[in-house]
């Protein structure tokens, strides 16, 4: 892959020329490969190439975005002096114009060199992999009529320059396993899903043994089905797995903490959050707890080293021993109030707006084995893997369906129960947990946000935690 | 043209089975607003290019995005500055791929044409090509109206589009079909906890209506200020258009041939039986006038077609294309996605019934005016919940008391299709953020749902 770097800085220099104040050309050009194992059967694979620019510019304060894949650079002043015009009309209706924060400028090169590129694997040996994880179910297959496996690979190769003096140029590959699979016995059934993603090479999937982790996951659906107990509703403690207090510092720590969404600019799409600006110094939670926004772990699935408005990523703690500290923020949120960015301007593809999103959202650990965390509870919930979930869109109010879940007596764990329902306020979540786990893990996720949709990847994990006295039973 | 024949036959001689190509070039604008103003103006130009390959059922589908071969798909049929070279280069390179992939044994191939098609009435208006910064006055209408019901701030988004659709197929296709559509989605705040949403969706100028959707969005922020919190239990729930739409378009993958296949649907083995009451006729209507999603030609290139799913309560048919309708030796249903069939504009039939009638029949219920997350336990039973924004109303002995909150609808999709009492005389077209598919519905009445909430 090459990149017209000429073309670039001429999109940012047309647009200035035209009227604007500011402006950025971002070109991304992505080649991506699919493969699809449908109950056995392998579903068209898909090849997939995309090149195109994204020019954002400022005029008269109002933001105008143009999104081409068409290279001739006249169509393309033509259709910067098109988007200016349109920028000018929309901004008569502004009581206050863009502004961006102001922010050092970077010129840099950056890779994620992958061990093993995926070009050098074979689409032969790329779809062997899914017929490998098949095979491995081996005699469940009869019990398990859906069964679906998804890998893609993908180089991303972007070159980013600013009216400010930015310039970046950086390659990332990537990989998506996409596993379900659902179980029935007896009439009865229930369903496991699990994503994994990460940045580099083909050498992910030999680190991580998807083969146990399925092979173990079905045999629970199973075991699910023959004998989970359902649980009565009453008021107990829970033991929640890093993969559910993952999901919950996604949905109900970072997405709250996107400042775009406390300004309203996302309130008829992803919606509003409860946090406004005043929340910053005020208690959500107990002093265990400690949130942060990474983009900087090198082989997670949201990284970056600079956002798409050329900041340079860096971690964020949006809750400090319990109490709101950050939000997420853009160079226009930032200016708003009256901050710098920390670097959290990401696009999904090059004709997407880049707004603010996250990257990798964890409760950072505490210092308990899990072991200490199940002994002292005398009647509980492990909640060891999730189904069904979403939350309103203030971020307030959460649901959890536990998938692996188990009851809890005299700090041992005892048999399976059917699916618990956590559904809970976000400061009661934040309120109960009086205990960490010592190890953080990670789950893979594609994040929704923007308009049209803006699908990015993103890592989210945690550490096991122990939240005391919640209302929790079977659906 | 020439270039897409090039193509199916290049193909061709090079030993592939089938092939279909798509071509379309687009140009959409778009104005999003929040609080008010105008928060960012794009417009996307761009040319996509799809090619489905078919060697001895091995299957590839890629899409070319990339400019040095869709610039020269764009000048066909004028100056052809075609470098045939790299059309010849990616077919032997896909063609090399697909030699080693595994077989799809289960794969019947693509529609045999050629076919005559009927153009689709009101699914193209030249008006809105040339609309240029006049959008931002349809904006400014939609805000006007919701804050002249007494919304104080609103976000949204307003598109316009055009494109053209060029098919090209090894079954004999060429074909070409021109599309346009406006639509605009508004969300209204009278206050924080108060809001309402509406949309305004058409392919033509002649029926949209940013005013409406602003004074429907507006209206409702309005009535539902100072909302309490709601109560748990079963209830029978009033869905208004947008809930209907969110509920139907998210149960819409149980209908897709693919789904059923892959042993995910909650309809798998019930084609013939009762799915749902009386009340419920669902159909997917491609040809329907004005319709968002309206074509001419499915993803083959087949001519498309009205297709009742169920009709009277009774599922008559899953949504299929070619390959998979002879799996389950059936005729396509013209529903093409060539892997994944899916409706371009689903209809709940309209019923008798108006929203008043609705409110004056409920004892003890619920009105629902907007979902979003909606998530499932479990597609293959169907068990999902999904959760109100905007205005939501307690309805006792037939009247609205007053406006709530905080409440979730945890229940079951087949379990609604069978509960629904009475569907309203007047439907809509909803659009928008969360529902990505068209869906034609009204007002639904729906007996003993599930509403649940936070338990602390």
């Amino acid at each position: 892959m090459s990149v017209d770097k000429d073309l670039v800085h001429f999109c940012v220099d047309s647009a200035l020329k035209n009227g604007a104040s500011y402006s950025e050309a971002r070109l991304v050009s992505t080649a991506e490969e699919g493969y699809i194992l449908k109950n056995g059967v392998p579903e068209s694979s898909i090849f997939a190439e995309s090149r195109g620019i994204g020019i954002r510019v400022i005029v008269d304060g109002a933001l105008g975005f143009l999104a081409i894949n068409k290279f001739g650079k006249k169509e393309i002043a033509e259709k910067i002096k098109e988007v200016i015009k349109i920028a000018k009309v929309a901004s008569k209706t502004l009581k206050r114009p863009v502004k961006l924060s102001d922010e050092k400028t970077y010129k840099d090169k950056w890779e994620i060199k992958p061990k093993v590129k995926f070009e050098d694997v074979s689409p032969e040996e790329k779809m062997k992999f899914l017929f490998d994880l098949e095979k491995n179910l081996k005699n469940l297959k009869s019990k398990l009529p859906s069964r679906f496996f998804q890998l893609a690979t993908s180089n991303t190769e972007k070159y980013y320059v600013n009216s400010d003096g930015s310039e970046l140029h950086g390659k990332i590959p990537q990989l998506f396993m996409y596993y379900s699979v659902i179980a029935v016995e007896n009439g009865d059934t229930e369903q496991r899903y699990y994503p994994l993603g990460e940045s580099g090479g083909w050498e992910i999937l030999k680190r991580r043994n998807l083969f146990d982790k399925i092979s173990e996951e079905t045999s629970v659906l199973l075991k699910i089905l023959r004998g989970a107990k359902k649980l009565p509703k009453e008021t107990q403690d829970i033991l929640l797995s890093p993969e559910l207090v993952g999901i919950a510092m996604h949905e109900s720590c970072g997405h709250p903490g996107e400042a775009d969404r406390s300004l309203g600019r996302e309130g008829a799409q992803a919606g509003e959050t409860y946090l406004t600006k005043e929340w910053l110094g005020k208690r959500i939670g107990s002093d265990v707890v400690t949130v942060v926004d990474d983009p900087t772990i090198e082989n997670s699935y949201g990284f970056y080293k600079y956002d798409d408005e050329g900041v340079k990523a860096q971690r964020r703690v949006l809750i400090k021993n319990g109490i709101i500290n950050d939000f997420l923020h853009n160079r226009w949120t930032a200016e708003v109030f009256g901050m710098k960015s920390n670097g959290a301007s990401r696009a999904g593809r090059f004709d997407r707006e880049p707004i603010v999103r996250m990257s990798t959202t964890f409760m950072l650990p505490g210092d308990s084995s899990f072991e200490e965390l199940l002994e002292d509870i005398k009647k509980g919930v492990f909640i060891k893997s999730y189904t069904e979930w979403n939350i309103d869109d203030k971020r307030w109010n959460a649901k959890y369906v536990g998938n692996e879940a188990y009851l809890i007596e005299n700090g041992e764990l005892k048999h399976l129960v059917r699916r618990p329902v956590l559904e809970i306020t976000t400061q009661s979540f934040y309120s109960s947990v009086d205990a960490l786990g010592k190890k953080v893990e990670f789950i893979s996720g594609t994040c929704g946000k923007n308009e049209p949709m803006d699908p990015v990847p993103v890592w989210m994990g945690g550490p096991f935690a122990r939240l005391r006295s919640i209302p929790i039973g079977s659906a | 043209m020439e270039i897409g024949n090039y193509i199916i036959t290049k193909a061709l001689k090079l030993g592939v089975d089938d092939v279909v190509v798509t071509i379309k070039p687009a140009i959409t604008k778009q104005l999003r607003f929040a609080n008010n103003e105008i928060t960012l103006s794009t417009t996307w130009d761009t040319i996509d290019v799809s090619v489905f390959l078919a060697y001895k059922k091995r299957l590839i589908s890629s899409s070319l995005n990339n400019p040095s071969l869709s610039e020269t798909f764009s000048s066909m049929g004028g100056k052809t500055n075609l470098t045939k070279d790299s059309v010849d280069k990616f077919l032997e390179k896909m063609l090399k791929v697909a030699k080693v992939l595994a077989p799809k044994e289960d794969y019947h191939g693509i529609a045999k044409g050629p076919f005559k098609y009927k153009p689709v009435k009101d699914s193209y208006d030249k008006k809105i090509e040339s609309l240029g910064d006049k959008t931002v006055d349809f904006v400014e209408d939609a805000i006007g109206a919701a804050t002249d019901e007494g919304a104080k701030r609103c976000a949204g988004v307003l598109y316009s589009s055009f494109w053209e659709e060029n098919k090209f197929t090894s079954g004999g296709v060429e074909a070409s079909d021109k599309g346009s559509s406006i639509n605009v989605s508004i969300r209204a705040f009278a206050e924080k906890d108060a809001s309402g949403h509406s949309v305004s969706v058409s392919r033509v100028m002649k029926e949209f209506d940013a005013k409406l959707a602003g004074k429907e969005a507006g209206m409702l922020a309005k009535q539902s200020l100072n909302p309490v919190a709601g109560e748990s239990g079963k209830y029978d729930v009033i869905l208004g258009p947008m809930v209907a739409a969110n509920l139907l378009y998210y149960m819409s993958y149980a209908f897709s041939a693919f789904e059923v296949d892959s042993g995910t649907s909650f309809l798998i083995n019930k084609i013939g039986k009762k799915v749902g009451s009386k009340e419920v006729t669902l159909v997917d209507d491609s040809r329907m006038e004005n319709g968002f999603g309206s074509n001419m030609f499915d993803d083959e290139g087949m001519p498309t077609q009205r297709t009742k799913i169920i009709d009277k309560g009774v599922l008559k048919t899953y949504l299929h294309n070619t390959s998979t309708a002879k799996k389950f030796k059936t005729k396509s249903t013209a529903n093409a996605g060539i892997i994944y069939p899916q409706p371009n504009n689903l209809v709940l039939e309209s019923g008798d019934s108006s929203l008043e009638e609705m409110i004056s029949d409920v004892k003890d219920g619920v009105y629902i005016t907007n979902v979003w997350y909606t998530r499932f336990a479990n597609y293959r039973t169907g068990d999902f919940s999904t959760i109100p924004r905007d205005a939501m109303f307690e309805i006792k002995n037939g009247k609205i008391i007053r406006p709530i909150k905080g409440l979730r609808l945890s229940d079951n999709m087949q379990h609604i299709l069978e509960n629904i009492i009475s569907v309203s005389k007047a439907a809509k077209i909803i659009h928008w953020w969360e529902v990505e598919i068209p869906i034609v519905t009204g007002h639904v009445l729906c007996k003993d749902l599930n509403m649940t909430k936070s338990a602390k």
